[in-house]
């Protein structure tokens, strides 16, 4: 009998199917790795076992039984640990405190008040680790450990619950090389123990070297399983791969002379990474979340420092000392997560329209409001922002709404070139066509573009060329006639 | 496509006529408190309502008003200043110390606060701004160092303002019709903030720094900057409010301005400007000040017991943020 059963688990959000039943087993004492392209509902299958989601139809079956999953708390009650890439630990307590939280040894005064007994606290956490041979001090705070232990500090937290299912959230993207190497000693040692683990990770080569089996996720349902030995790189790159973009919708190449080149740059997040921009041309960057597309859009535009190498603007170096600078050179950023960096909420669409760009509309220091109105209203209509009046409140609008807005913001403004962050991130496909439209159209008049997008079809249908970053690296430029999705996702994963 | 045209008339709707009329007269619950408070009052004691008690009321107000127009800036723009009663207390100290010790005529010695003023409140900024403290412990942190320095320079005691003394005073006493300058001086400086927030690029920069930081930094502001101007703008306020104390008191006593900081921020809050920033206007003070000075003056007036005026001021202040907090949850 298969210690974890998933049937048929469908989920649904607003405008959007995500998992259309996924099937699954997982044995004791065996490594499940489960592998994707971005949005192939890896996330959302998580969320479900962990707790987080709640499931639209289908059974989870620990040793046969059903289960109810409702909340994180239950989840754990099933003997479920779910490992994120973003930890929840408390940095100020010590590991034992962050390994017992919640269930820490008490003992009475005056067999009334109850006291945290601190000697049995350290005294089980050792134990705890010394059982599951982690060498770490349980004394110590954890935010004076690195990442490689934090995350040990989780697992010993979710085997101390008894959890005898792990599920494994891109374990090694933070970790380094020594780090990877000791993790898949203790995901051994852990096999031996009878616990079995999900194991999720973009990079093909870890999975080859530690997963047991191999279940490939696309478009919300579970495509393919293999054991492993039984299926080659190039076959699991060909299962993930989806429905594959017409011949038709893909974009020509256009080469004009190179406006924004980088040579060799590396940054936080980002490393020795060369591209040219060209005029008339929409560069489409993608890559697993993470990868550095962010980082490197940012540093382009100035907003954070570049540690290394330069940047040449047709041609003449150029170093940009706040990003100020880049907008006055004509480098302009349509930022990505819209609420934390795009829009001001609380405002109208009007000024979220017009903020940045004031001076058009302001005579002798005087700010003339009839006519800053009267353009926010030619942008509304320009960029099909659909709201009731330029006066509505922005966080009244839709997703879709409040990025047209966003971009429309900086596509108003005197660019050579733009570059969009996640341009359709959260926007449902109507939305997203005029997105596209308008950046095309930034391309056709002239300007270089970049765009930055974790949605690989997006990159093939937005992209002249289509370039591929992997761990902070670009690894993969290629012109959009000549690109294959299979040849992307293959670079994505390290094929 | 006609969903996201209707998306307030929909949620109107769907909660009846009744919170329809409730969403309609949002705007103006303010003043229907306002309008209630005085009715209770002046039933209570009718000289309330006379309208010698009206300009009695708008000249009590008047340092506060000036105070809480200054508190304003910081407010909107997402921070605040907690050290505007010190500045207060200082730059009136500089101003009686350069008429009375240093023999400067009136007019460069109130230039003198003012840019003191500035200074003060240029600290505050570069602290918020540059160094990256939080606003609510940069500006406690200055108030108690500025109180201090207030101390040093007058050695704790009251200055005099010297043989300009009775020119001084007239910027609180003096008249204009009913009003007295301090009204006056208060009423202009609302009127300034209506015209810097509404036809200023500056004031719709103030709305989105306070509304999100990190957009307006993206799309190319200075945020730094700008966040360090609102707090000179305070400051500036702050020295303002502090000569009309001063004149007022005839002196520059070093705690005269004890206090100020918080009644100027009530009386922001009372009126409708959010803690946290991006959202209210010149009439919000206009109508906090108003209100609070409303609620003193009749608490006065109409309750005898003067230990419990406090208690029932801080219940009313209360109570206004509350119904704001609610009603803000409700959408």
């Amino acid at each position: 009998m298969a210690l974890l059963e998933l049937a048929g688990i469908q989920k649904s959000f607003p405008g959007a199917r995500v998992l259309s039943g996924v099937s699954l087993e997982l044995d004791a004492g065996k490594v499940h790795a489960l592998v994707g392209a971005n949005g192939a509902g890896k996330s959302t299958l998580i969320k479900i076992l962990a707790g987080a989601y709640s499931r639209d139809a289908g059974e989870i079956r620990i040793d046969g039984n059903p289960v109810r999953i409702r909340n994180p708390h239950e989840g754990l009650e099933a003997g479920i640990g779910v490992i994120y890439q973003e930890f929840n630990l408390v940095p100020d307590l010590s590991v034992a405190e962050n390994i017992l939280i919640g269930q820490e040894p008490a003992r009475r005064l005056a067999g009334l008040i109850p006291l945290m007994n601190r000697r049995e606290l350290f005294r089980a956490a050792a134990a705890h680790l010394e059982e599951l041979g982690f060498h770490l001090d349980p004394r110590l705070p954890v935010k004076e450990l690195g990442t490689g232990e934090k995350q040990l500090v989780e697992i010993a937290k979710a085997l101390y619950r008894r959890a005898r299912i792990l599920v494994l959230d891109e374990p090694t993207a933070a970790l380094s090389r020594r780090e990877t190497e000791r993790l898949f000693a203790i995901m051994r040692s852990l096999q031996e123990r009878g616990i079995g683990m999900i194991y999720i990770s973009h990079h093909l080569e870890e999975v080859f070297a530690v997963a047991d089996r191999i279940t490939v996720l696309r478009d919300g349902r579970n495509v393919a399983t293999w054991a492993r030995g039984a299926v080659t790189e190039a076959e699991l790159v060909e299962a993930m791969v989806g429905r594959a973009v017409a011949a038709g919708e893909r974009p020509e190449s256009r080469a004009g002379a190179p406006v924004l080149t980088a040579d060799a740059v590396s940054g936080r997040g980002f490393r020795e990474v060369s591209l040219e921009v060209r005029q008339g041309e929409i560069l489409a960057l993608t890559g697993a979340a993470g990868a550095g597309q962010t980082e490197l859009l940012w540093a382009l535009y100035g907003a954070v420092p570049i540690a290394s190498g330069g940047l040449r603007l047709r041609g003449q170096a150029v170093r940009w000392s706040s990003l100020r600078d880049a907008i006055r050179a004509g480098v302009l950023l349509s930022p990505g997560d819209r609420k934390a960096f795009g829009i001001v909420p609380t405002l109208d669409v009007k000024t979220n329209l017009t903020f940045a760009d004031l001076k058009h509309w302001t005579t002798a220091g005087l700010l003339n409001r009839r006519a800053q109105r009267e353009a926010a209203v030619a942008r509304i209509e320009k960029y099909g922002v659909r709201c009731s009046s330029p006066e509505q409140e922005m966080q009244t609008l839709s997703g879709g709404n409040q990025q047209k807005v966003v971009v429309g913001r900086v596509a108003e403004r005197n660019g050579v070139v733009y570059l969009f962050d996640e341009p359709s991130r959260g926007v449902d496909v109507g939305a997203r066509e005029e997105i596209y439209r308008l950046i095309r159209s930034l391309a056709e008049d002239g300007a270089g573009v970049v765009v930055a997008t974790p949605d690989i079809q997006e990159a093939l249908r937005l992209g002249n060329r289509v370039g591929v970053m992997r761990q902070g690296r670009l690894v993969l430029t290629e012109p959009a006639e000549t690109v294959t999705e299979h040849a992307v996702l293959a670079a994505i994963v390290g094929g | 496509m006609a969903g996201l045209d209707s998306v307030g008339e929909k949620t109107r709707d769907k909660a009846g006529p009744r919170a329809g009329l409730l969403a309609r007269i949002r705007p103006f619950t303010g003043v229907i408190a306002l309008v209630v408070l005085c009715a209770v009052f002046g039933s209570r004691e009718p000289r309330f309502l006379s309208p010698d008690n009206f300009f009695n009321i708008l000249n009590a107000i008047a340092i506060v008003g000036i105070l809480a127009v200054g508190q304003a800036f910081p407010l909107i723009g997402g921070g605040f200043d907690l050290s505007q009663g010190a500045i207060a207390s200082l730059t009136g100290a500089v101003v009686a110390r350069l008429m009375s010790q240093h023999g400067l005529p009136m007019p460069a010695a109130i230039a003198g606060g003012l840019a003191a003023g500035m200074l003060l409140g240029y600290i505050n900024g570069l602290l918020v701004a540059r160094v990256g403290i939080n606003p609510f412990v940069a500006t406690l942190g200055t108030q108690i160092a500025f109180f201090g320095l207030t101390n040093v320079y007058t050695n704790n005691q009251p200055l005099s303002l010297g043989n300009q003394a009775d020119a001084f005073r007239q910027i609180s006493f003096g008249q204009v019709g009913m009003l007295s300058y301090g009204s006056v001086l208060f009423l202009a400086m609302v009127v300034l903030l209506a015209f810097t927030l509404r036809l200023l690029p500056y004031g719709q920069h103030l709305y989105t720094l306070g509304g999100n930081e990190e957009a307006t930094r993206l799309a190319g502001l200075d945020t730094a900057r700008l966040k360090i101007s609102t707090y000179v703008l305070s400051g500036l306020l702050a020295a303002v409010g502090g000569l009309v104390l001063t004149a007022r008191a005839g002196q520059a006593s070093p705690v005269a301005g004890t206090g100020y900081e918080l009644q100027s921020l009530a009386s922001c809050i009372v009126g409708g400007i959010a803690l946290g920033g991006g959202l209210g206007g010149a009439w919000n003070v206009l109508l906090g000040a108003v209100t609070l000075g409303v609620i003193d003056v009749g608490l006065q007036m109409a309750v005898n017991a003067p230990n419990w005026r406090p208690v029932i001021q801080g219940l009313i202040i209360l109570l206004a943020v509350a119904v704001d907090a609610r009603a803000r949850m409700r959408r």
